[in-house]
């Protein structure tokens, strides 16, 4: 579209509001090529809508000097990637089930008892510990038996658990209380202390209950430096976890549980 | 185009989160409720992670779904009324066919508190519109999406909502002591 002479001079110096519009629209790029050139032409003729399109662009300047992004706090981040790592897991045993149902027929029921085993391990129990425990940090009412007293916890979860859990004194860390939750369809024990200011979280499992082990090495980081340490004691799978460096948790494990004891990380 | 897989998509996700955090803070106003936002606006990308069919669009998508938990949880609360968008009603004013561009110096010392200033004084939606094209660049269309209103509007309230953007950061520039010529009112510009 192309606007010149005494005829169209007229046209384009109407209906400045219009224009005025497409003045804020082009400076988004929003205009096609015959709103341009019109645009362009009554700007031309226009020395206010000029002025009020200068206007426009500094008032949106103005805004582009704003923070357009903010840094996210580690904790933040830690409890983003364990919700993705949980929804990984549940996804990876949907697609498991959903494949069992179509594989197995009804000849076959000891091997799906065995594929169930299977779909069992396939779940990084690493993964479900630190996104319960980023979970728990976020949740309210966590503890379902609260004391300060070991031995209280632990009578309390006795009643609970068809396994004796210990409840240890963790050194630097303050026993808050604790809770059963479900790992892997097995009712376990999960106590919590205050390490000065950060939640450490113990999970209690029964070795003979775990299908998936947990990664072989002692210490496995998490981004955001949640902590994930674990050790074997007595029949029991300990696995502490808490935003405190690697090191510090082990000797505070180590410590609570005992090394005296025969254990095997 | 090939579906998603997860792990692309919490590529596609993961980057966007400083931005996602930076949005939060400016709906919410403050940095735990932030983060809380943030952190159930994932949750439920992560649930609904199969409907993103285009990742090129997956930025709008979680301001879309980043807003929407926001005003969920709003009415919940019942603590303000729901953002409501409503069309026309607004008429630019008459004084700004007289207005002239600021002086470049004196935007150049605007702090970014003063332009907040002048940008919590927008309303509602105009203000929303506003920081989603000139804060983060979103199109026409995109807006829409997150907002969930017509192109058209829009368009019509970002012109409306530089405009009086343009007047309000005048305003804070000549309470500030920035602005010379600005100290001029409308009134006496026209006559």
């Amino acid at each position: 579209m192309s606007l010149g002479g005494g005829e169209n001079r007229e046209l384009a110096t109407s209906g400045c509001h219009a224009f005025r519009e497409s003045a804020s629209a082009r400076l988004d790029g929003a205009l096609d090529e015959c709103e341009a050139a019109a645009l362009a032409a009554h700007l031309e003729v226009c020395p206010s809508c000029r002025a009020h399109s200068g206007r426009l662009r500094q008032a949106r300047a103005a805004l582009g000097c704003l923070e357009a992004s903010a840094p996210v706090p580690s904790r933040l981040r830690a409890r983003l990637e364990a919700e993705a790592a949980a929804v990984a897991n549940r996804d990876a045993a949907s697609r498991r089930v959903v494949w069992l149902a179509g594989a197995c027929s009804a000849a076959i029921l000891a091997g799906l008892t065995l594929a169930g085993v299977s779909f069992w391990r396939t779940r990084d129990l690493t993964a479900i510990l630190l996104a319960d425990h980023v979970k728990m940090q976020s949740a309210k009412d966590v503890l379902q038996v609260a004391s300060a007293q070991p031995a209280a916890v632990e009578r309390w979860l006795a009643e609970r658990l068809d396994y004796d859990a210990r409840v240890p004194e963790l050194p630097g860390a303050r026993l808050l209380g604790g809770r059963t939750c479900n790992i892997q369809g097995k009712r376990v024990a999960l106590i919590f202390y205050d390490g000065g200011g950060t939640r450490v979280s113990l999970f209690a499992m029964p070795r003979s209950a775990l299908w998936a082990p947990l990664r072989p090495a002692e210490f496995t980081g998490w981004n955001g430096g949640v902590q994930l340490y674990s050790r074997a004691d007595a029949g029991i799978r300990y696995a502490a976890v808490a935003e405190i460096p690697g090191p510090s948790l082990k000797a505070m494990v180590l410590a609570g549980l005992s090394p005296g004891r025969t254990g095997t990380p | 185009m090939d579906p998603v897989t997860y792990a692309e998509f919490q590529d596609l996700t993961l980057v966007h989160i400083e931005e996602l955090h930076a949005y939060a803070q400016r709906l919410t106003g403050s940095r735990a409720d932030a983060e809380d936002l943030v952190h159930n606006t994932y949750v439920r990308a992560l649930r609904y992670w199969r409907q993103l069919r285009d990742p090129l669009s997956v930025r709008a998508w979680l301001f879309r779904i980043l807003r929407g938990v926001f005003l969920n949880d709003r009415k919940r609360a019942s603590l303000v009324p729901m953002l409501e968008l409503v069309d026309g009603g607004e008429h630019l004013e008459s004084a700004q066919c007289l207005a002239q561009p600021l002086d470049e110096a004196v935007l150049d010392r605007l702090l970014a508190s003063e332009v907040e200033e002048a940008l919590d004084h927008l309303p509602g939606i105009s203000r929303e519109i506003a920081v989603l094209a000139d804060i983060w660049g979103f199109s026409y269309p995109e807006i829409a999406e997150i907002l969930g209103c017509p192109i058209g509007t829009v368009r019509s309230r970002l012109h409306r909502a530089r405009v009086r953007l343009g007047d309000l950061l005048e305003s804070v520039a000549r309470q500030h002591g920035y602005s010379r010529g600005a100290s001029r009112s409308f009134q006496e510009e026209r006559s």
